[in-house]
């Protein structure tokens, strides 16, 4: 069996982690091996002269030493469709990212003597949708079809990580405090279990409060940081029935010096810490996406997935039935599809956008007027629908005619829509 | 109220080509349009393998096995609405008049049904095929009602006159006046003297036939004819080559050989 792998790619570092199916956990894999540090700093160092690669404490090593150019900040570099200039060769972030990423899976590759891969999940703090095609492209150049890659939110891999664990874990909502070097990031995870399937709710919110890690470089800065941490939870917990609160980021590595915040999220509640949480959520995804049925059927609702249902009404085989586009609880990046429709006595399209939480529909209406006037029931339309974001819709529909007998006009209806 | 109706996906992209009208259906749905109005095209031979395998392609399985079952126990017709039913592309209103329309057609024996797939045909541009079904309808053993027989030959007349085979449409309107003795075939006959002068007609004939009323008639015809001409003149032209000339090298190539090339399917298709 090939490997169960999940990414953590982030503009600061990255981690990797594997499924064990045997232990039924997320492993680590680390660039040094067993023991060595489990974050890969995101950054990619071409030495001087030579195609030698080398990317995270290797890459700024070298660097620092002055044999090769380093490049960090691959992400956003990826994201704006920038390049960098190394050793006087020209290299698009694309290229950048596509190096780094094929390294960071040879680790798993090299450290588990297995060169395939069943399935990957690549897990992003903000996902858009160059640096998904990026990765898509990479791990297909690694050899794996693209219905087994998957780009998930850092909530979703959250979810997935907190759904794996024991059950009394998320009994009530769970938290998570996510330090890491641009800010700090509080998540909530909750299920909803009056309904079937149970719905899991989950969501992301920056803190206002913002400080660069180097400030816990010394003591003082230590009892500032405590203190401002000790507020949010106290503002973040309070109110709520949490019963288990997860710390994990390149700032929470050592706890030892935020004894107040501690007292705090401590309270009649679980703590615990984890420092590859992403990375192990996305590994236990992958391997459950690669399942027939599903461990976890339950319906998702947070960032990254569509929280309201689109369809149309349409016969089929004689019978009025409902013809769902998107459902709610896919991930945005996957969710879409296309369907084949004559038009019968209708002059527009109308999209039924459903919320899963409210249970309220919205009805948008798309005019056909400016197809050709045709008789009635020769008119083919391709309706697509495809998402750019959780909330963001594109909707196509293009007019393919009735074969030879009503020649396509090949006009194209598109439109935008912003969806709750 | 309307509705949007979903297509199945063809698991290939596959089409059936019908030789009639030459053209391709791609889809159940275009299959059931060609059926519903192009019903005198459909006869037994239509209920065939390639028309399976079509079927197939689209998934409709069950439908070919009903298909199967019924072809040596059921008419043409009965067969058309088993597969217009399954199919749910035409609306219960839209399937009864389908009916209708097969038992008027199956009520009006054999030669009033050939001889209308004949017209139909030649509505349809296949003249050469229209030609031949006139011809069996004329030449068949039983044909010994006169009425029934000018008709055929006047609408072979008219077909005739669509391949400006004049002298030949000539000869059938004289037969077919000769049988009924309807003096509206004259009209006929003497406009194709106006279109073609060349043409040998029997005047004596139609002097004696319309005896005073010849002058007032041929006179009227006479302005039709010019009225015809006239309003025939002031439509645009069936191949706009004009139009054509004015266009660059490349896109005057294009329409000259998009031309032709329809020329040429036209003419396969009449010769098949």
């Amino acid at each position: 069996m090939g490997l169960f792998l999940g990414v953590d790619i982030s503009d600061d570092y990255s981690q990797i982690s594997s499924y064990d199916v045997a232990g039924g956990e997320a492993v680590s894999v680390t660039l040094g091996g067993e023991g060595a540090a489990e974050r890969i700093p995101t950054v990619i160092c071409k030495k001087s002269s030579v195609d030698e690669w080398l990317i995270g404490e290797e890459a700024y090593r070298q660097a620092l030493m002055g044999n090769g150019t380093l490049v960090d900040r691959l992400v956003r570099l990826a994201e704006n469709n920038g390049f960098a200039t190394l050793d006087g060769v020209k290299y698009r972030a694309e290229q950048l990212m596509a190096r780094f990423v094929g390294k960071v899976i040879a680790l798993a590759q090299r450290q588990y003597d297995e060169t395939e891969i069943e399935s990957i999940v690549f897990t992003l703090h903000e996902a858009g949708p160059r640096i998904n095609d990026i990765l898509i492209k990479v791990a297909k150049s690694c050899g794996v079809p693209r219905e087994h890659v998957h780009i998930y939110s850092h909530t979703e891999s959250f979810v997935y990580y907190i759904l794996s664990s024991p059950a009394e874990i998320w009994s009530n909502q769970v938290s998570l405090f996510d330090l890491r070097e641009n800010g700090l990031f509080h998540y909530e995870m909750r299920a909803v279990r009056g309904r079937k399937p149970v719905v899991i709710e989950a969501g992301r919110t920056k803190m206002a409060e913002s400080f660069s890690l180097s400030v816990l470089d010394t003591p003082a800065g230590e009892k500032l940081v405590d203190n401002i941490l000790s507020s949010c939870a106290e503002r973040e917990l309070s109110k709520k029935a949490v019963s288990s609160v997860v710390l994990t980021g390149k700032g929470f590595e050592t706890i030892n010096w935020a004894t107040d915040f501690l007292k705090v999220i401590c309270n009649r509640r679980r703590v615990f810490q984890s420092s590859q949480l992403f990375a192990q959520g996305a590994a236990h995804a992958a391997y459950d996406l690669s399942l027939e049925k599903s461990n976890y059927p339950y319906l998702l609702i947070c960032d990254g997935r569509l929280s309201s249902t689109v369809s149309t009404y349409a016969v089929f085989d004689g019978r009025r039935e409902q013809i769902v586009f998107a459902s709610a609880g896919t991930n945005w990046y996957e969710a879409g599809t296309k369907a084949t429709f004559i038009v019968d006595d209708i002059h527009e399209v109308e999209l039924i956008v459903t919320s899963v939480m409210s249970g309220m529909s919205q009805t948008i209406p798309i005019s056909l007027d400016e197809f050709p006037a045709r008789p009635n029931k020769t008119t083919r339309i391709e309706l697509s629908v495809t998402f750019s974001s959780e909330n963001r819709m594109t909707v196509k529909i293009k007019d393919c005619g009735f074969g030879d007998i009503f020649p396509s006009s090949g006009l194209v209806i598109k439109g935008e829509y912003v969806i709750s | 109220m309307g509705n949007l109706i979903l297509c199945r996906s063809p698991k290939k992209a596959r089409s059936y080509y019908s030789e009639k009208l030459g053209i391709h259906l791609y889809s159940a749905e275009e299959l059931c349009y060609y059926i519903y109005n192009n019903l005198m095209l459909i006869d037994d031979s239509f209920v065939d393998e390639r028309l399976f395998n079509f079927l197939e392609n689209l998934g409709y399985g069950q439908l070919i096995e009903k298909l199967k079952k019924w072809k040596d126990d059921s008419t043409v017709w009965e067969l058309m609405l088993v597969i217009l039913q399954d199919i749910h592309y035409y609306s219960t209103k839209e399937l009864d008049a389908f009916k209708d329309e097969a038992i008027r057609i199956s009520r009006e024996g054999y030669e009033g049904v050939y001889k209308e797939k004949a017209d139909y045909l030649v509505g349809i541009g296949r003249i050469y095929d229209a030609i031949r079904m006139y011809d069996q309808l004329l030449s068949a053993k039983d044909m010994d009602n006169n009425a029934i027989k000018a008709d055929i030959l006047c609408s072979k007349g008219k077909a005739l006159t669509r391949l400006f085979a004049y002298a030949d449409a000539l000869t059938c309107y004289v037969s077919a006046y000769e049988l009924t003795g309807d003096t509206g075939l004259l009209r006929s006959i003497y406009m194709l003297k106006k279109i073609d002068g060349s043409l040998r007609i029997p005047f004596e004939l139609i002097k004696t036939a319309l005896a005073d009323e010849y002058d007032a008639l041929t006179a009227k015809w006479d302005d039709e004819f010019e009225s015809v001409k006239a309003q025939i003149a002031q439509k645009a032209p069936v191949v706009d080559i004009a139009g054509l000339m004015q266009k660059d090298s490349r896109k005057r190539k294009e329409g000259f050989l998009d031309i032709i090339s329809d020329w040429k399917n036209e003419y396969k298709r009449n010769q098949s």
